[in-house]
């Protein structure tokens, strides 16, 4: 009590704080209402730009209803079909994916703080080299594509340099993050032996690095086994290029089998790589 | 066999590591570093052994003059001292064996050490120190599956595989439990009065310091408080050094 009128009479450091952080309040409040009527604003001109209508939805209800029940039963006699060209799209992905692996280690290495020189030399390697792997993550793959078929013409070869390239990106920035977070005491050991800069690499920084290498291989597999059967919709091939043949003619249920298989494969192969992953580098 | 003169090290940050540090110390002494924590003795195992470069001073480790030395010189002078860590640093992945190995990088080039083409004479002699220091049936398990102790033990026999003329030990106890500490020093004492090896640890327990060296250096505040045998340390001595 004796506290309370005393800070009446005579408003303390404390309270000065108070009212400072009141008023920052107030502004943060006016700020905050600000930014939600200017994202409604923006929501709806946008959805009015890409002719966003649940009434047209609705009103073309029956045509999406027969599209459904015109894929049922799947058409199993295209099995085998369906199969060879799924086997393309997993080699499309793990062609592409091994190749952006080679790739990415020494780019990986020469992105990394820790591992270059600290002059203005190594880090401007550093610099480039991180440049260049963010320039190439924010090109997608269908787009590299487009540019390859224009060389070397349409078809699974453009995919795979495609997905080899656009991959370089995404390994090669994890790859230097997990070169920068490695445990620095055996290197300063391995250094302290009077050993050169390579043999430092190899037998103090690749041991620690290889599990996270090998999962973020892994990882990136998956997502090119899904970027692989998009570009066959693109032409490249493979089980995209049949999934957008049989739509295009209109075969419903023989979409379906293709569809269904390729739910299956990407699962299953999901599943698998992340029991790998987990074994190597633990529940991460 | 290690000279200083005026000794200095000031870190990027200001911080001062060391300064005006004089001493001299002799082919096959075992000398313990003591001070509280900031008082310089880490910077100083490290001066030696050029892992940081000096900023003051002169210092003459074996037949090298370590603030001209190049990266060339270093790495041959880095290889005749086996340095032991706190925290043992082994490469936890690899064999027993491997880390060992790693030990010989020195006398490798790069390139063959990268490949990892080490001689048989450079196995041959991994199996004799991991035999000396009590790990013969440890050769092949990965170095993460060992306890404390006999991590350090292969920290010891990767130092001793370097065929070192000095062994650095920094805390190298600091760890471990009393009872494996005095079997970590008392491995280091043999092979200092087996090979005549100079052994320079820093070391926190005053009790250990005194039981195994014969030269003790008081440090505080980066300057030298005390240098003498073990005899002359007394309490009124102790408290210049720890205050």
């Amino acid at each position: 009590m004796a506290n309370m009128t005393m800070a009446k009479r005579a408003p303390g450091e404390k309270e000065l704080q108070d009212l400072a952080q009141a008023g920052y309040l107030d502004r943060f409040t006016n700020l905050k209402y600000l930014i939600l009527v200017a994202g409604t604003v923006l929501f709806f001109w946008s959805a009015q730009a890409v002719e966003f209508d649940l009434v047209k939805l609705w009103d073309n209800k029956a045509m999406l209803w027969e599209f459904v029940t015109g894929m049922f039963p799947p058409d199993t006699a295209i099995a085998q079909q369906v199969t060879e060209q799924v086997i393309i799209t997993i080699q499309l992905a793990f062609v592409g994916t091994v190749i952006a692996t080679i790739v990415s280690l020494p780019l990986g290495f020469m992105a990394a703080q820790n591992v270059m020189p600290k002059n203005r030399l190594g880090s401007g390697i550093v610099n480039v080299t991180r440049f260049l792997l963010n320039a190439d993550r924010a090109i997608d793959a269908v787009i590299l594509a487009l540019f390859f078929a224009g060389a070397v013409g349409l078809g699974p070869f453009a995919g795979t340099l495609a997905l080899a390239i656009h991959s370089v990106g995404m390994l090669g920035k994890l790859f230097y993050e997990a070169i920068e977070t490695v445990d620095k005491g055996p290197i300063e050991a391995v250094e302290s032996v009077g050993a050169g800069k390579l043999s430092v690499i190899r037998w103090a920084i690749l041991p620690q690095v290889i599990p996270y290498f090998v999962t973020y291989f892994l990882f990136r597999f998956e997502l090119n086994i899904r970027s692989a059967v998009v570009l066959g919709v693109v032409g490249a091939g493979g089980i995209g290029f049949l999934l957008q043949s049989y739509m295009k003619l209109f075969q419903y249920q023989r979409t379906c089998t293709v569809v269904l298989v390729i739910l299956v494969l990407v699962m299953s192969l999901d599943a698998l790589s992340s029991k790998i992953r987990k074994k190597l580098i633990g529940d991460k | 066999m290690i000279t200083a003169q005026g000794l200095g090290k000031t870190y990027p940050d200001g911080t001062r590591g060391l300064a005006g540090l004089n001493l001299k110390i002799e082919q096959g002494e075992f000398v313990a570093i003591i001070g509280g924590s900031g008082a310089g003795k880490s910077t100083f195992l490290r001066l030696v052994n050029g892992t940081i470069p000096t900023t003051d001073g002169q210092l003459q480790v074996l037949d090298c003059n370590v603030p001209d030395a190049d990266p060339s010189d270093l790495r041959k002078l880095r290889r005749q001292i086996g340095f032991i860590f706190q925290q043992f640093n082994l490469v936890k992945s690899l064999s027993v064996m491997d880390n060992v190995l790693v030990g010989r990088l020195g006398y490798h080039n790069d390139l063959a050490g990268t490949l990892g083409l080490f001689s048989d004479e450079d196995k041959r002699l991994a199996r004799q120190y991991l035999d000396e220091v009590g790990l013969s049936a440890k050769y092949h398990s990965r170095a993460d599956q060992l306890s404390g102790g006999q991590q350090q033990r292969v920290a010891i026999a990767r130092a001793l595989v370097q065929d070192p003329k000095i062994i650095l030990a920094d805390e190298p106890m600091a760890s471990l439990d009393p009872k494996l500490s005095e079997v970590i020093l008392e491995l280091l004492k043999s092979f200092n009065e087996k090979k005549k090896i100079t052994v320079i640890v820093n070391i926190h327990v005053l009790e250990l310091a005194r039981k195994y060296a014969s030269r003790i250096i008081g440090l505080r505040g980066g300057q030298l408080v005390f240098d003498g045998p073990v005899s002359s340390l007394t309490d009124e001595k102790l408290r210049m050094i720890y205050g």
